[in-house]
């Protein structure tokens, strides 16, 4: 047993962190740039890169910027599909009330002649700013069958107009409109006749997303023992009070115990063990702590973190995204139990 | 970073379960629920090598190290509790008894206890709580004078596992007035001592062996102080220190059997013309269990990993005992809640075990301490460890 990072993954971090310090104030699109342009990229999106140097490194990105780290979720779920570019393209999957039901997608693509047409509107696409293109998913009703097509940015017939969402103020979802967009068949990246899962991992943004949880859970935790250490009420330290430390521990321990989650199942991946079930563990886990720990911090911050700029608002707007994108936490359970009923012995 | 046990760590996993199964478990279910030991347990406990594990070879054990392995303790309270919680808290007790002598004996004192505690032959019981001090134990009242070449002991001990059936009892008194623990030295009193007593056995939720003791000017041999004057509390705590994260570990192993138990009954249990798994409430609990014991088990033997390493871990097994033990009265009530009211029957495993998460939680530091202490621990930074080896907070 080993629980602590080697020597090449010591390295990997104090990579990442040398980076981030470097990005100073830059906005999350900048970072995101400058991140590319960097070893730390690499880092990310190697396969020879172990899962528990990019796991760590991820945690340090998200603890710099949370929105950063968002925007890399999507980054993770379109190279899955399209592996071997450096070119950004943002998924355009989600739809109005088609959030996790594929089989309701409304958006169609058709045959005409020697093109295909897109048609519909997409919602809660990322990194529109920064993408070339759009991965479409839409559905081929003459086939029955679902299909991912590559749209450039810069067709005829796009337009998008940018979503205001809780939080996570440097990254932006946009509804997408493809009014009759016209592409070569040759951008059809997938034909899906069964499960869209079957076909694309989402075992990998929802890494990002346990993450971005364990990030947001660990700001928080340090916010809260700053404020313990500081304020005092009726002459006493907070952090001297029963109410506060069991507060806080109860957050350390948690934090801890969705990291260990995750760490688990990175260390799957590395040994290409099936990680699916320890991934969902890990991504639930750790958005529900995440929720407790931003909820709490809001609270030893007092109505003070009620304010809009204040750290303990922003975290506490931030986290509800780790619950519910990429598969909100239903879906995830589900998928765990599926696992647990299949096991007799535990 | 790799979680996994070694093959030499399965392979024991795995002799554990076959003793376990063919040869414990027939014990537990001839003995029942009784407030005394098993003697036959502890013999075959002894037999089987399990006291021997810890102790080094030439005061009769098998350890390599001096002071046994704190992931080993793990892997075996965990697998014993599962499978087995009778042999499980046999085994625990003794090893918690035993180990102040272990860790700060002489060599006369460890020649004379050691080899007999692992053949069974002598029990042990660490005997610190009192009638007005339990989670303040730096509070103890007894005391411990010494009077030409004997210790008189006198005050009353209670919540003492063992009380009654042990051999040898490592009893912790006060030597001085010295202020907070450094008045505090532990003793070795044998049960056959005149001015010792057993005053009551204790009827708990899940039976033990357990009870109430005195000492009415009860003279031990000089001789009988283990380690130096007024260090006794550091050895309670150091005992503690090894055995908290096996508390965890065996709250794992309880969490493991309620899962179990649950899984498999809700296959079988038909409601509404299918199957108990048929509703997602159900399922989810199921899922909710099975998540939250795999992180348990990793807080714990993370902490059992460190100790290994030479650390003190008072902040890793704070974690793991108070984390593993909600966990495992949460599984047990969620278990025992798939079971309907069959799980409310005497005889139903998931009976027994939601009565025997329960007191884990109160002894070797309540849950409510463990909060204190890592709370507090985090507050203060004694707790930060920003090496950048570590990947926790
Ligand atoms: C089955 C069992 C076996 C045991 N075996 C042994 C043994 O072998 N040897 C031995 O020496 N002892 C043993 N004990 C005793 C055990 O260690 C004590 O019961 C424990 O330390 C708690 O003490 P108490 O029961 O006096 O509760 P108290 O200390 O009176 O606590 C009562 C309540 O107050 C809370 N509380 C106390 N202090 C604080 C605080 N500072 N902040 C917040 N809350 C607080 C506690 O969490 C608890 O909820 C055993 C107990 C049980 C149940």
């Amino acid at each position: 047993m080993q629980y602590t990072l080697n020597a090449e993954q010591i390295k990997n971090r104090l990579m990442t962190l040398d980076a981030l310090e470097n990005s100073g104030n830059e906005n999350a699109e900048q970072k995101l740039s400058s991140l590319k342009n960097s070893g730390v990229w690499n880092l990310l999106f190697d396969g020879e890169v172990d899962w528990v140097s990019k796991v760590t490194s991820l945690i340090e990105i998200g603890k710099a910027s949370p929105s950063l780290l968002a925007a890399l979720t999507d980054v993770y779920l379109t190279r899955n599909i399209l592996p071997d570019t450096d070119v950004l393209y943002a998924s355009a999957f989600l739809e109005q009330d088609v959030d996790v039901d594929w089989s309701s997608i409304a958006t169609t693509v058709k045959r005409d002649e020697d093109s295909i047409v897109i048609h519909g509107e997409k919602r809660f696409v990322p990194n529109v700013d920064l993408a070339e293109g759009f991965l479409v998913l839409a559905k081929d009703k003459s086939k029955d069958r679902l299909q991912i097509i590559l749209v450039p940015k810069n067709c005829d017939g796009i337009e998008i107009e940018e979503q205001t969402t809780l939080g996570l103020e440097q990254f932006n979802f946009s509804k997408v409109t493809f009014n009759q967009v016209t592409v070569d068949p040759s951008n059809i990246l997938k034909s899906i006749e069964d499960r869209l899962e079957d076909h694309v991992s989402f075992e990998e943004p929802k890494i990002v997303l346990a993450a971005l949880a364990s990030a947001l859970a660990e700001r928080s935790l340090e916010d809260s023992i700053k404020i313990a250490g500081t304020k005092q009420r009726f002459g006493e330290k907070l952090g001297d009070t029963q109410n506060v430390q069991f507060k806080i521990a109860e957050m350390t321990v948690k934090i801890n115990a969705g990291k260990s989650l995750l760490y688990q199942a990175a260390q799957k991946k590395d040994r290409n063990e099936k990680s699916d079930v320890d991934v969902a563990m890990a991504k639930v886990y750790l958005s529900e702590a995440a929720n407790l720990a931003v909820d709490y911090n809001l609270q030893i911050n007092g109505l003070q973190g009620l304010e809009n700029d204040s750290l303990a608002s922003d975290l506490y707007m931030s986290q509800r995204l780790t619950e519910l994108y990429i598969t909100p936490s239903e879906i995830d359970r589900n998928a765990i139990a599926e696992y647990v009923l299949a096991v007799d012995e535990f | 970073m790799d979680y996994r046990f070694s093959k030499n760590q399965l392979e024991f996993i795995e002799e554990i379960e076959e003793i376990a199964n063919n040869v414990f478990k027939p014990i537990e279910e001839e003995f029942g629920e009784q407030n005394y030991l098993s003697k036959d347990m502890v013999k075959a406990l002894g037999e089987y090598g399990f006291y021997k594990r810890h102790i080094p070879e030439r005061y009769g054990g098998s350890s390599k190290n001096e002071f046994g392995s704190a992931t080993e303790l793990c892997i075996i309270r965990e697998e014993l509790a599962r499978l087995c919680p009778l042999a499980e808290s046999h085994y625990s007790v003794t090893g918690l008894g035993s180990y102040p002598i272990l860790l700060a004996g002489t060599e006369e004192q460890k020649m004379k206890y050691l080899p007999k505690m692992t053949t069974g032959e002598y029990v042990f019981a660490f005997t610190l709580t009192e009638p007005t001090a339990g989670s303040d134990a730096v509070n103890l009242k007894t005391t411990a004078r010494l009077e030409k070449d004997e210790w008189v002991l006198n005050g009353e001990k209670t919540f003492i596992s063992n009380a009654g059936d042990a051999d040898v009892y490592v009893v912790f008194a006060r030597t001085s007035e010295a202020p907070g623990s450094k008045g505090i030295s532990a003793f070795i009193v044998e049960a056959d001592t005149p001015g010792f007593e057993l005053v009551e056995k204790l009827d708990m939720t899940a039976p033990h062996s357990i009870g109430t003791l005195a000492f009415k000017d009860c003279r031990i041999p000089k001789e009988n102080l283990l380690g130096e004057e007024g260090r006794g509390f550091k050895y309670a705590m150091q005992t503690l220190d090894m055995f908290r994260s096996s508390v965890g570990a065996q709250l794992v192993g309880f969490a493991r059997a309620a899962l179990e138990l649950g899984v498999n009954y809700a296959k079988e249990r038909e409601a509404f013309g299918g199957p108990l798994t048929q509703f997602e409430a159900i399922r989810f609990k199921l899922a909710d269990m099975y998540t939250e014991i795999q992180a348990a088990k990793n807080l714990v033997y993370y902490a059992a990993y460190k100790k290994d390493q030479g650390y003190r871990v008072t902040k890793e097994a704070s974690m793991a005992k108070m984390f593993a033990t909600l966990v495992a009265q949460k599984a047990a009530y969620e278990s025992q809640q798939i079971f309907g009211g069959y799980g409310m029957i005497k005889g139903n495993p998931i009976e027994a075990l939601y009565r025997e998460v329960r007191a884990p939680a109160i002894y070797e530091g309540t849950t409510e301490i463990h909060h204190m202490i890592i709370g507090r621990g985090m507050v203060e930074g004694t707790f930060i460890d920003d090496s950048i080896e570590n990947v926790f907070v």
